[in-house]
């Protein structure tokens, strides 16, 4: 019975779901499977298979999966930016790389102030087209998931890029291992701790501003509920991976507002 | 969402309504529809 596939922990939840819908297995035979982007013009989902250093393709009309690239750099999060190309997290070109309309592949990030970046981890593109993306040292501490190497940066923070100039700076860097991020629908930028992991920190940042008032940096955001963010959906609400059966609150962790700064 | 394996990460898809959720689960990819729409652009 489906209703088996659900646990309504909050009744906010329940509107959220159709009890006749089944979790339904599309694919299998990854490693990892991680940072899924969805590209609704192709009807296609993208996603890395980490440790298998490749990214694959699920059609959704034909419900077929393909290799889409192979080798592809240990790639970890993926977001589709506005212009509807796939923006890419890279554990082994410790970078954040772009596709481009005609298929090339280039990078939009590698170092900063002169060090290598870490081994980005997570991606988002803001409504102005910033490129937001948090970076851990994960993909450079064994060669499972990247390559092993040496960090240069003496910090795992949040970086915030201006493709349109380069600019690119560290927006946060008070966390001890940004995971994943996502901005909701009103702009407020959450990133989140690996779940499983110690140091289970949730943060919520906001990223400042609607487009009128970009001068004028936003309050952080003050929901008590902190949730390691993922996606989010039109009403606001965000849906979140949590390790174990409870969703991490307030009461299971500790809650951080941080606000990242932008221009 | 009960998900028979450890989730990374999930994402909203299904053409232009953004309706069903693609889940990320260790060796596979999961999905369920759903009854909120996705955000489509930030």
């Amino acid at each position: 019975m489906a209703d088996a596939d659900y646990e309504i922990l909050d009744s906010r939840f329940r509107r959220c779901i159709n009890t006749t819908g089944k979790v339904e297995k599309l694919y299998e035979g990854c490693r990892w499977a991680e940072g899924p982007a969805y590209q609704p013009a192709w009807r296609s989902l993208v996603w890395s298979d980490i440790p298998n250093d490749r990214i694959l393709r699920y059609d959704e009309a034909s419900g077929t999966v393909g290799v889409f690239r192979y080798p592809a750099g240990y790639t970890n999060g993926n977001t589709v930016d506005r212009q509807g190309r796939l923006v890419t997290c890279e554990h082994g070109g410790r970078r954040v790389s772009r596709t481009e309309h005609d298929g090339v592949v280039v990078t939009l990030a590698d170092r900063h102030e002169g060090k290598r970046l870490n081994s980005p981890n997570d991606v988002v593109v803001k409504s102005d087209d910033t490129v937001w993306f948090t970076d851990p040292a994960y993909g450079i501490e064994s060669d499972y998931e990247g390559h092993l190497a040496e960090p240069e940066i003496g910090g795992c923070h949040v970086y915030r890029l201006d493709p349109a100039s380069g600019d690119l700076r560290a927006v946060a860097t008070d966390f001890a291992r940004p995971n994943g991020i996502a901005f909701s629908p009103t702009r407020t930028c959450s990133t989140s701790p690996t779940p499983g992991r110690p140091t289970p920190r949730t943060a919520r940042a906001t990223s400042a501003t609607s487009p009128s008032a970009k001068a004028a940096p936003s309050p952080a955001a003050r929901s008590s509920r902190s949730v390691p963010p993922a996606s989010s959906t039109a009403s606001g609400s965000t849906w979140a991976v949590g390790s174990g059966s409870a969703p991490p609150t307030a009461s299971t962790a500790t809650t951080r507002t941080a606000r990242c700064s932008a221009r | 969402v009960k998900v028979p394996e450890v989730v990374a990460n999930v994402e909203f898809g299904g053409g232009p309504k953004r309706n069903y959720l693609y889940i990320c689960g260790t060796t596979s990819l999961y999905g369920v529809k759903v009854m909120v729409n996705g955000a489509k652009r930030l």
